[in-house]
């Protein structure tokens, strides 16, 4: 055997294998080990003291300090709920728009309201209430079914589903065309006569009102302002929008657009949270 | 294959059996890295592939997991077992015959069973997700056929005294048909609640502590001394390892339920027999490293040893991580979150594959007596594996601590999703660098048994590595 092999001349076990290639040294383990091994030990016997750990026949070893998870959960949540108690006493007697004039109450509840929107509406609406394809914005000043607080409070307590028929059936290609152009035009400024007097005639303005600026009670968009709730604000989908409608359950490829109601997936309280905390982010009305 | 299946056991060559595994565990891997890394491709890319149940992640996951440990790990071991056990007892495999059925039946049942999960049929508890029949199958035509094998060549050996590598070996095959009949309870006796979770964890945490662990380890016990040359720095420090594991591993299976409401004393104990798990973890790397001395350039010039020393290295923080995450006081934080989930993969696609790849290349070529086709495709298979599988676990370890800050804070989930985009799609990259090294090594693997230059009798196929 070369030095190389077996540099400290330990003895091996004089067991060999794999035809003489292999053996196996009698080397003790390293110091260091040793000492790690021993203070694992002594540490396992201070937990094993300090906590709950040792079967017994029907019961265990409770520990020394008497602790256990749940104990100290309980302890945790207790100290949250304390500092909070005195605020939710105030916010379940007030109504949303009084909480909104409390300035101390209101920065409270955007808080809270920030990790509820979090869980239960940004899915749709976007992370900050940004919008989504097919999903409003919640962050600007643009509402569908009017921006007060109260409005948003019913917003979210009833749900919303806006209808509007489809259009693809009973107008012709040319009154598609021009009447998409007309709604484009509104907010750039430009006027579309025919596309104007098909708006007249088809009972357009009857929903979106003479101004086309929208109907809040119905929620009917207001089409001058250039902000689409169906984005992109194209023509192309513009026209779409025309053809087939939102929510029209006879045409298979309308527009969908429910919100839920969270009348009974969410508190009263929740919902005044999270009413006075969309209104904020919209700036309010 | 199929025409050694009927036919004689002495006119089977030695060692046919362990190539049909080699093989077999090669092609496995190949497939199972390429579901994970299709697998990631869809958390990285929500809109990919979609409309098809089938090919759901929920459908997916499973057939990555289920193929990785039992069709590569698994296989590995057993096309390991096969040339080690008989090679370290001076003898034959005990019977080629009963080893080729092995191989023909769990090719067959695995399909069998991925097939099924890929469909939906599940018992729908992680890692024992196959249906009960091929539960069954697995304990009666995998593991038990693995175990006479073993434990029969075992008796047959002709050496004195048992090698370090073989104890763990004969104790592994043994202690996974129980982990294999007892984990399934749940399957059997129809527990629910806190028992199945229970004893899903006891099951899944076995599967990795008393086989894919403790038997990655002995193949590194016989990987380094023999190519090496080196003796085996201790007797003693092997026997501590392997006592240990024995005795304490089963314990910690319920550090992975550590939110549950299991005893309280349970979880103690668990996670106390989890930290103390690092004192045999580090016994067993420092046995090796120091079996390394004066042979450290080997870790650069030779393919075993690169895989095998890389793979234990892994050792060391692998354990840091899995002895400390367990706590209490950390796992809060990172528990259900892409931490464990790095984790996983520095387990076993991190040390315990290296030590495998090294095991299957080094049987291969001995076994057929052919030399390697391509050192360079060799290393081009080594850091491919490496460089991705780093970026899988350092892209997953972040998002990991992104998810549990968000867990914490009570930050928006779609806001996390957001945060962790850019780690999703790094781990799809580092992955699909793994499977991109793993066509890589088939094709190498295949060309040296078909053209690899024969290796002359009495030589060792490293020793020949660079000769032309
Ligand atoms: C399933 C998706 C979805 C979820 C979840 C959802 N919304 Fe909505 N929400 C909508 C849709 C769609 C509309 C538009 C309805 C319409 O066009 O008629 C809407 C409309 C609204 C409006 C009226 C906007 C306006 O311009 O008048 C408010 C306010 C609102 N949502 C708040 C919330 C809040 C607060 C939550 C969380 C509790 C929430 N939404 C959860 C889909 C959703
Ligand atoms: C029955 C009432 C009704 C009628 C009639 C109606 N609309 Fe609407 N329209 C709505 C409502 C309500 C919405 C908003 C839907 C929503 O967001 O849920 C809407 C939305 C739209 C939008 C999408 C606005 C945006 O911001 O993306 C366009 C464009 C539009 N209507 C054009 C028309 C035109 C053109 C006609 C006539 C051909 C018409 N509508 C007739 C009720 C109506
Ligand atoms: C191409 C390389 C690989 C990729 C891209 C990959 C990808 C994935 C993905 C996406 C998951 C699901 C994780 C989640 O639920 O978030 C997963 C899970 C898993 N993979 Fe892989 N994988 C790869 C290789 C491997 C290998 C080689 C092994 C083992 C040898 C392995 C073992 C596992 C295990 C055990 C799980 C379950 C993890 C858990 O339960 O948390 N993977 N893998």
């Amino acid at each position: 055997m070369s030095d190389n092999k077996n540099a400290n001349q330990t003895p091996d076990t004089g067991h060999s294998w794999d035809d003489g290639a292999l053996r196996e040294l009698l080397n003790e383990p390293p110091g260091w080990w040793k000492l790690g091994m021993w203070v694992s030990l002594a540490w396992v016997l201070v937990y094993f003291i300090l906590y709950p750990s040792i079967p017994l026949a029907t019961d265990f070893t409770k520990g020394v300090m008497g602790w256990t998870a749940i104990k100290e959960y309980k302890a945790d949540l207790k100290e949250v709920e304390e500092l909070r108690a005195p605020y939710e006493a105030k916010i379940k007697k007030m109504s949303a728009s009084a909480i909104l004039a409390d300035s101390e109450l209101s920065s409270y509840v955007e808080k809270s309201g920030k990790v509820l929107f979090g869980d239960r509406c940004a899915a749709c609406h976007g992370s900050g209430g940004a919008g989504n394809p097919g999903f409003p914005v919640l962050a600007d000043d643009d509402w569908l079914y009017g921006g007060d607080i109260n409005t948003i409070e019913a917003s979210i307590t009833d749900g919303r589903e806006g209808g509007m028929p489809a259009f693809g059936g009973s107008l012709s290609a040319q009154q598609l065309d021009d009447v998409t152009q007309f709604v484009i035009g509104l907010a750039q400024g430009t006027k579309h006569a025919a596309g104007a007097a098909v708006f007249e005639e088809q009972g357009c303005s009857g929903c979106h009102g003479e101004d086309a600026k929208g109907v809040t009670f119905m929620g009917s968009a207001n089409l001058t302002d250039g902000i689409y709730r169906f984005t992109p604000g194209t023509a192309e989908s513009v026209k779409y929008t025309i053809a087939h409608g939102v929510n029209d359950g006879s045409d298979p490829e309308t527009r969908n657009a429910v919100m839920p109601s969270f009348a009974d997936k969410l508190t009263e309280t929740e919902i005044k949270k999270l009413a006075v905390y969309v209104y904020k982010l919209g700036g309010g009305q | 294959m199929l025409k050694y299946l009927f036919a004689k056991n002495e006119d089977i060559p030695q060692g046919s059996a362990a190539i049909f595994f080699a093989f077999s565990s090669i092609v496995w891997f190949v497939v199972g890295t390429g579901l994970g890394s299709f697998n990631a491709a869809k958390l990285a890319f929500p809109d990919f592939v979609t409309g098809s149940e089938l090919f759901s992640f929920g459908h997916m996951r499973q057939v990555h997991v289920l193929a990785v440990i039992f069709g590569w790990i698994s296989m590995a071991f057993a096309m390991a077992m096969m040339y080690i056990t008989p090679a370290l007892g001076n003898t034959k495999l005990w019977s080629e015959k009963l080893g080729i059925w092995n191989c023909f039946l769990w090719n067959i049942g695995l399909s069998l069973g991925l097939t099924l999960l890929w469909a939906g049929i599940t018992s729908g508890r992680e890692y024992s997700d196959f249906p009960w029949v091929i539960d069954l199958y697995i304990a009666a035509f995998i593991a038990l056929p693995l175990a006479i094998n073993v434990w029969m060549t075992i008796l047959k050996r002709r050496t004195q005294g048992i090698y370090t590598t073989n104890w763990f070996f004969g104790a592994g095959v043994f202690m996974v048909t129980i982990v294999f009949i007892v984990g399934n309870s749940p399957e059997w006796f129809n527990l629910t609640g806190l028992s199945e979770a229970y004893m899903t964890w006891w099951f899944a945490h076995n599967v990795l502590g008393l086989w894919i662990t403790p038997i990655a380890a002995a193949i590194a016990y016989y990987t380094v001394p023999k190519v090496t040359g080196n003796p085996l720095y201790s007797h003693r420090i092997g026997h501590l390892h392997f006592w240990s594991v024995v005795v304490f591993y089963s314990t910690p299976a319920a550090h992975h339920l550590m939110s549950a409401p299991l005893p309280e004393w349970l979880k103690s104990f668990a996670s106390v027999e989890g930290v103390l798990i690092l004192v045999p973890a580090i016994a067993f790397v420092s046995n090796l490293i120091l079996t390394m001395q004066g042979k450290w350039h080997m870790f650069v010039e030779n393919v075993e040893i690169k895989f095998t020393i890389t793979g234990v290295l892994m050792a060391i923080p692998l354990n840091m991580q899995g002895g400390f995450q367990q706590t209490r006081a950390i796992n809060w934080y990172v528990h259900g979150t892409g931490w464990i989930v790095a984790h996983a993969h520095l387990a076993l696609l991190g040390f315990s594959t290296f030590l495998e790849g090294a095991a299957v290349y080094y049987g291969i070529q001995t076994i057929l007596r052919r030399k390697l086709y391509s050192l360079a495709l060799a290393n081009f298979h080594f850091w491919f594996l490496l460089i991705g599988f780093s970026i899988y676990w350092i892209s997953m370890t972040i998002a990991g601590l992104i998810q549990g800050a968000g867990k914490i804070y009570e930050v928006p989930y779609i806001d996390v999703v957001i945060a962790e985009h850019p780690y999703m799609i790094a781990r799809w990259v580092g992955g699909t660098l793994v499977f991109t090294g793993n066509l890589v090594w088939l094709y190498n693997m295949y060309m040296t048994a078909r053209v690899g230059t024969e290796i002359p009798v009495g030589r060792l196929p490293h020793e020949m590595a660079y000769e032309r």
